[in-house]
């Protein structure tokens, strides 16, 4: 037995000896704070970067050639350091506040092995690092600092940064040849698959029949439900007193990384399927049916049955508070007091209209994550839908909408029969229970086959088109602000408040009044990027598409049917966007559970410290998607031309015209991941 | 409506027509186990029970009585085994001989609630459920000994 230990330690040893050989060689040890400018140190031919690390940022006060030291003036400070590859540079790093950690992707070790602390009044000195390597690096905070510590970031450009030229002129390669083999005139094809080829999931041998039992068993939405309802408990007892540091509190590492990710991959794969599971509206279904899962048809429902205002019966109510959410989107990430309020607003409000104004409207009509989900979810290669749109029509009875002895009517107010996109489908099944013909179904079909036929119809559709311009232009927003160096944005989103909060310390989010006026210069911003900025270079693209495209339309059609073109982009930039939190912050959802309230606990017998995965991979991993949605986005725009226009050679001039715009679009978010 | 009943005689003929090519013709005719006037009425005495206590609730008549149209053919279903029918012309005349019994039915209860008059509604209950039910099991008994004679021969 002592053998075989002995043999285990030297395997181990062995080990973390080759782990160290190719790690860089990383040092940090604590000298005085006045020598920091004013004594140089020699460290040969390295570079001597003086860092200042503060909430929430990094800063390069000088930088050391030699004997030459160059020194940016205050409020001029860079928070992207450019090196060429090969240089070594050293790192004299301060805090101006607090503790902070600091790492490097692909150079640092794993916060786990090794972890530098930056204590305020000491200098730490980390390096030589040698950047061995080209492209984009980012410099993060590895200590809890504060409400926005996950976001402490800075950039280190290696330049030749080949990487980021490669995917910008990959980006243009990517339109191009899109729109080479559009010139081909592909009909009812998605690069190069057929968008008639649909799966009927639940036909499949082996799980189809599988699938179709569970999905028809009136217990299922209970079932898948309830799950979620304990988490929410969880969420609001969490926000409420739990820590008062974001990332230690399940509220917001369960809602706002974990949540916020998996809808990304969700809205993809299953289409609306976070509605399926939704506890929202749950209360008020189960109060208003008066049952939990059974149909119960003789008893009144428990509601007052008014009529919802037809003026609501859209999308606007709901993209507004999504973006009215995004404004806010700093404190709401980070504050677990804000987040507690906000998902007991979401569920009262849930419950009191689903019994005053039956059924579904607040998932409809006012719900911001429906609204956004419902949206993208139209390039979902999910859908639940007729096998046989002539069965329906035929059939007189219509149980998918009045119900039947097993389910109930859709409580969307769709007619699942006959409908053909997954905007208001929120994929609850009752169609597929209540149809008597078994002419309901779960179909795979590939990305964008409802786009063009929807994008054609949609006459007066101005409020899915905005969803469209808010939900892109956020999502590189989104990227910008919690990935990127500039701390000031971070600050003026974050009313410049450097508490988190919990109900005892709620007092400490009291803005000043230079806090506030920041965030509305940010909610001016950001506001108008999405709702003005953006839609009008979209408008005069269009118009531009129209006369090149010599088309009869007008150019408010076009512009409206074009940003149902821009749907499968958004969900993959808002897929990156998923892949990047993940593989940064998995660690805090995880430990969560273990430990919701960020007491202490270890519940379920496991915590991980905060240590990203492959995190130097991101910004060509975020660009590849990106890219791939800008060209299924161009070839939607075709699909919808061809189908408005009739005619191949129009629609390939009017989708030359849009193709530019997106793959200008494209360079943009490349430049902000990997630039 | 096109085609609806007349009278009752004619509402009875056309229950009885459906539930002949819908319902009986899928039960085995000639089990050893005889087969109840129960099992051969049960989607009409399903929509009697749910019109009755649809009315004592005080539901709205109109979707009441077209989703009786959904729970007669699920009804007809469930005895005959099936979970659902292919045939969307089998979905839709039993919904359309549900909705109508429901509303026949609702019309003949529907004043005795209203002026809640126990002695009579109970009368009148206990009358429409036995002609009905009376109605069906001679026809179909009629039915089952052409069928049996047809067999011996």
């Amino acid at each position: 037995m002592s053998e075989i230990r002995r043999m285990l330690i030297f395997v181990i040893l062995l080990m973390m000896g080759f782990g160290s050989f190719l790690l860089p060689s990383v040092s940090a040890h604590v000298v005085s704070e006045k020598d920091w400018l004013n004594d140089p140190h020699d460290h040969g031919d390295a570079k001597i970067v003086y860092l200042k690390a503060y909430q929430f940022g990094f800063s390069i006060k000088a930088i050391q050639e030699g004997s030459q030291l160059e020194v940016f003036p205050e409020g001029s400070e860079p928070s992207i350091l450019k090196v060429d590859k090969g240089d070594r540079v050293v790192f004299r790093i301060i805090s101006e506040d607090v503790t902070h950690g600091f790492y490097i992707d692909g150079y640092s070790p794993s916060p786990v092995d090794q972890k530098v602390v930056i204590q305020p009044g000491k200098i730490v000195e980390v390096g030589p690092i040698t950047f061995d390597r080209s492209g984009k690096f980012k410099i993060r905070c590895s200590v809890t600092c504060g409400p926005l510590h996950p976001f402490m970031v800075g950039d280190i450009r290696v330049n030749p940064n080949f990487g980021y030229y490669s995917y910008a002129a990959g980006s243009l390669l990517a339109g191009i040849l899109t729109l080479a083999y559009l010139r081909r005139g592909p009909v009812n094809r998605m690069l190069g698959i057929s968008l008639e080829k649909e799966v009927d999931l639940l036909r499949v041998r082996g799980i189809g029949p599988i699938l179709k039992r569970i999905l028809q068993w009136r217990g299922f939405h209970f079932a898948v439900i309830w799950p979620g309802l304990l988490i929410f408990a969880v969420v609001i007892v969490a926000g409420f007193v739990g820590n008062p540091v974001g990332n230690k509190n399940f509220s917001i590492a369960v809602v706002w990384i974990l949540w916020f990710a998996l809808v990304e991959f969700m809205i993809l794969f299953a289409g609306r399927s976070w509605c399926t599971v939704c506890p929202l509206p749950a209360l008020g279904e189960w109060i208003a049916r008066r049952r939990l899962y059974g149909v119960h048809r003789i008893r009144k429902w428990f509601t007052f049955g008014l009529k919802w205002p037809g003026s609501l019966n859209n999308m606007w109510l709901g993209s507004l508070l999504f973006l009215t959410m995004s404004l806010i989107i700093p404190w709401l990430v980070t504050r677990p007091v804000v987040s507690g309020l906000l998902f007991v607003i979401l569920i009262s409000v849930g419950t009191i209209l689903y019994i005053t104004h039956p059924p579904r409207n607040f998932c409809r009509s006012i719900c911001p994550a429906g609204a956004y989900i419902g949206h993208d979810s139209n390039a979902s290669i999910y859908s639940v839908r007729s096998r046989d749109k002539g069965i329906c029509d035929l059939h007189k009875a219509k149980e998918c909408i009045r119900g039947s002895p097993e389910g109930y009517g859709c409580p969307w107010r769709l007619y699942p029969g006959g409908h053909d996109e997954n905007t208001y489908c929120g994929q609850c099944y009752e169609c597929l229970k209540s149809c008597p013909l078994d002419n309901m179904t779960v179909k795979i079909r590939m990305i964008g086959k409802d786009l063009a036929h929807m994008a054609v119809k949609a006459k007066n559709r101005f409020d899915e088109a905005w969803m469209s311009f808010i939900r892109f232009t956020l999502g590189i927003f989104y990227i910008l602000v919690f990935f990127g160096p500039y701390a000031w944005i971070k600050d003026w989103g974050n009313m410049g408040v450097n508490f988190g909060a919990n109900l005892a310390s709620i007092g400490l989010l009291v803005p000043g009044i230079e806090g506030v006026v920041n965030w509305f210069r940010w909610a001016i911003m950001v506001a108008g990027v999405s709702l003005v900025v953006y839609p009008a270079i979209f408008y005069a693209f269009s118009w531009i598409s129209k006369k090149v495209a010599k088309a009869e339309e007008d150019t408010k059609r076009i512009f409206l049917a074009f940003s149902y073109g821009l749907i499968p982009y958004i969900v993959f930039i808002w897929v990156a966007f998923a892949v990047a939190i993940l593989l940064v912050f998995w660690a805090y959802p995880i430990t969560a559970f273990s430990d919701p309230l960020g007491w202490g606990w270890n519940l379920l017998g496991f915590k991980f410290k905060w240590d990203p995965i492959l995190p130097q991979s991101l910004p060509y991993v975020l660009s590849s998607l990106a890219i791939l949605g800008m060209a299924l986005s161009i070839n939607s725009t075709y699909n919808i031309a061809r189908e408005m226009f009739k005619d191949h050679s129009r629609a390939y001039r009017a989708t030359s015209v849009m193709a530019l715009l997106h793959v200008v679009s494209a360079i943009v978010f490349v430049w902000v991941v990997a630039g | 409506m096109k085609g609806e009943p007349k009278n009752h005689r004619e509402l009875f003929q056309k229950i009885n027509d459906v539930l002949v090519r819908r319902y009986w013709n899928r039960l085995a005719w000639f089990e050893n186990q005889p087969l109840s006037s129960d099992k051969v009425c049960k989607p009409v005495h399903e929509v009697f029970d749910y019109v009755l206590s649809a009315i004592k609730m005080g539901l709205d008549k109109r979707s009441e009585t077209a989703y009786c149209g959904s729970l007669f053919l699920y009804s007809v279903l469930r005895e005959t085994q099936r979970r659902f029918t292919s045939d969307v012309n089998e979905a839709n005349e039993l919904h359309e001989v549900g909705k109508e019994l429901a509303l026949f039915l609702w019309n003949g209860l529907e004043k005795e609630f209203s002026e809640n008059d126990q002695v009579n509604l109970t009368a009148r209950i206990e009358k429409l459920k036995s002609e009905i039910s009376d109605y069906l099991w001679n026809e179909f008994s009629k039915i089952r000994f052409r069928r049996l004679e047809g067999q011996n021969e």
